[in-house]
């Protein structure tokens, strides 16, 4: 399950770093998304961000392309009004690119221009989106229905809501002011992220048999080394797509994904 | 002169399967005594719950080889595309051989789906090596298609017949201008010599040595059984001639 925290464009540079950085070992990524901030600003923020141990991996630039290149960011989130995902993609495959999507037929739309990821929401009615009723746990179940692709949820999710917000099966939750507006960010971070330990199991068919991995396997590296299998000669197929071996730590694994890892055999 | 396949040059004509040998150790024996420098495999699951099952490709020194995976197991051109495509994936290899087999009991290939796999695999950029009967007309398409070696049966897979039809494995010779390597069927180093001085350029076996008594034996015999066979060629045999013609002089005996 992952954990997404989304700044919330309302902070300085120096409290952003601050709270970031705290965060940085708990969630799994962290969007910058300061819309009001110059790019030089960001530039600076990102480059202090690296400085002060952040992983690149971790960060994921919204909106702006540019930056995310220019500072080396391997991922970048597309707002429902931004760079249209399949150019992109296509641009730049080894991005990992994520959609912003309210509706089913948005994530779907999102999923076939290529992301590799939608955020779906807003679930709850939430401070950042006042006014507008959410959409809803039940259109959520329809989405994950509908996309193959991870679908992260987003809009007013608190420890008091995140399980049902998984029962959903949504990979993960995306938060705003729960972490950036809180007086304690890494508590409440954690507090979230223990929320999704002992988790649902992943499902998967690997090799034509049903089988289930740890939730913490979340992407085709990390299912290798869950069976041990990173250092062998194989092959893995997903979906009918081969994973090269450059895409292992870049490609998710999903719920329901057919999987083969193939190797070589004695054979005339 | 050496086999040339594609842009690669092997020294060995023998190339070998590593199939159904008793264990490993013989096994690496036998591909020693072999002198063989491409090896086939096949492509299968991998059992993901003994992450510790030895493997014989991964005791291999890769640099010394070149790996041949085979689409075994392929019974349409798709299937034997998809299984090209994941062995390509593992960065080891280029070269395939096309096997799409069409029947269970003779385990013949189909020439259908293996015309069209090797169309396909061409496209995507293999060295494409089918495996086919040993039907002449097949091998003249299969040509025609671009494959960078032509591989006809001598008989059936594992079966150990020989060459049951040298007319037309010596058509196919003559008509080709790439290699054509013997593939499956051979039994005995008289096979591969039989083959070789019709003029093949290379054979493909496994099971004659990995089901041997001794197999690293038996790879060193075929081994020079095709080195003998191939000089055999180079040399240029006499003509058979129906009646005896003596070796030593007419002239000069003592009972005249």
């Amino acid at each position: 399950m992952e954990l997404h925290a989304i700044t919330d464009g309302k902070k300085t540079n120096e409290e952003l770093k601050e709270i970031i950085v705290s965060i940085s070992g708990i969630v799994d990524y962290i969007h910058i998304r300061e819309k009001h901030k110059s790019p030089a600003e960001l530039m600076v923020l990102i480059e202090e961000l690296i400085h002060a141990g952040v992983a690149k991996e971790r960060l994921v630039i919204n909106d702006r392309l540019d930056v995310a290149l220019l500072a080396g960011i391997p991922n970048i989130h597309l707002p429902a009004n931004g760079l249209p995902a399949v150019k992109v993609k296509t641009a730049y495959p080894h991005m990992r690119v994520g959609v912003s999507t309210h509706s089913p037929e948005e994530a779907k739309a999102a999923e076939e221009a290529g992301a590799d990821y939608c955020i779906f929401g807003h679930i709850f009615e939430t401070d950042s989106k006042k006014g507008l009723a959410g959409r809803g746990l039940d259109a959520l179940g329809e989405v994950v229905e509908k996309v193959k692709i991870p679908v992260i949820a987003i809009g007013g999710i608190t420890p008091a809501n995140a399980k049902k917000v998984l029962e959903k099966k949504a990979r993960g939750i995306a938060v705003m002011s729960h972490i950036f507006s809180s007086n304690q960010p890494k508590e409440a971070a954690a507090l979230l992220k223990k929320d999704f330990e002992g988790g649902a199991r992943l499902q998967l068919y690997i090799n034509g048999q049903k089988t289930e991995v740890e939730d913490h396997v979340q992407n085709v590296e990390d299912l290798l080394n869950f069976f041990k299998l990173q250092d062998r000669i194989v092959v893995v197929e997903q979906n009918g797509e081969i994973v090269l071996k450059e895409q292992y730590g870049n490609q998710p694994v999903n719920e329901g994904d057919k999987i083969e890892i193939v190797h070589f055999v004695g054979g005339g | 002169m050496m086999l040339k396949i594609a842009d690669k040059v092997f020294k060995s004509r023998l190339l070998l399967g590593t199939g159904k040998f008793p264990n490993f150790e013989i096994q690496k024996e036998a591909v020693e005594a072999s002198g063989a420098e491409i090896l086939t495999f096949a492509v299968r699951r991998m059992n993901i719950y003994e992450p510790s099952q030895p493997n014989f490709l991964e005791m291999l020194d890769l640099s010394k080889y070149t790996l041949l995976p085979n689409t075994a197991g392929a019974k349409t051109a798709e299937e034997a595309v998809r299984i090209a495509k994941l062995a390509k994936a593992s960065g080891l290899c280029d070269m395939v051989k096309v096997e799409v087999i069409g029947d269970d009991k003779t385990l013949l290939p189909d020439p259908i789906e293996t015309l069209r796999a090797s169309e396909m695999l061409l496209k995507e950029g293999f060295i494409v090596l089918p495996y086919t009967s040993d039907d002449v007309v097949l091998a003249k398409k299969l040509e025609e298609l671009g494959v960078h070696a032509i591989m006809p049966g001598a008989s059936p897979i594992g079966s150990g017949q020989g060459i049951v039809n040298p007319l037309n494995l010596s058509l196919i010779i003559e008509q080709s201008k790439i290699p054509v390597i013997v593939d499956a069927g051979i039994g005995s180093p008289a096979d591969c010599a039989i083959a070789m001085e019709l003029g093949a350029d290379g054979i493909l076996l496994n099971s004659a040595v990995s089901g041997a008594k001794d197999p690293v034996k038996m790879a060193k015999a075929m081994k020079l059984a095709i080195e003998a066979g191939r000089l055999g060629y180079e040399a240029g045999r006499i003509p058979k001639k129906r009646y005896a013609v003596a070796s030593s002089p007419a002239e000069g005996m003592l009972t005249s």
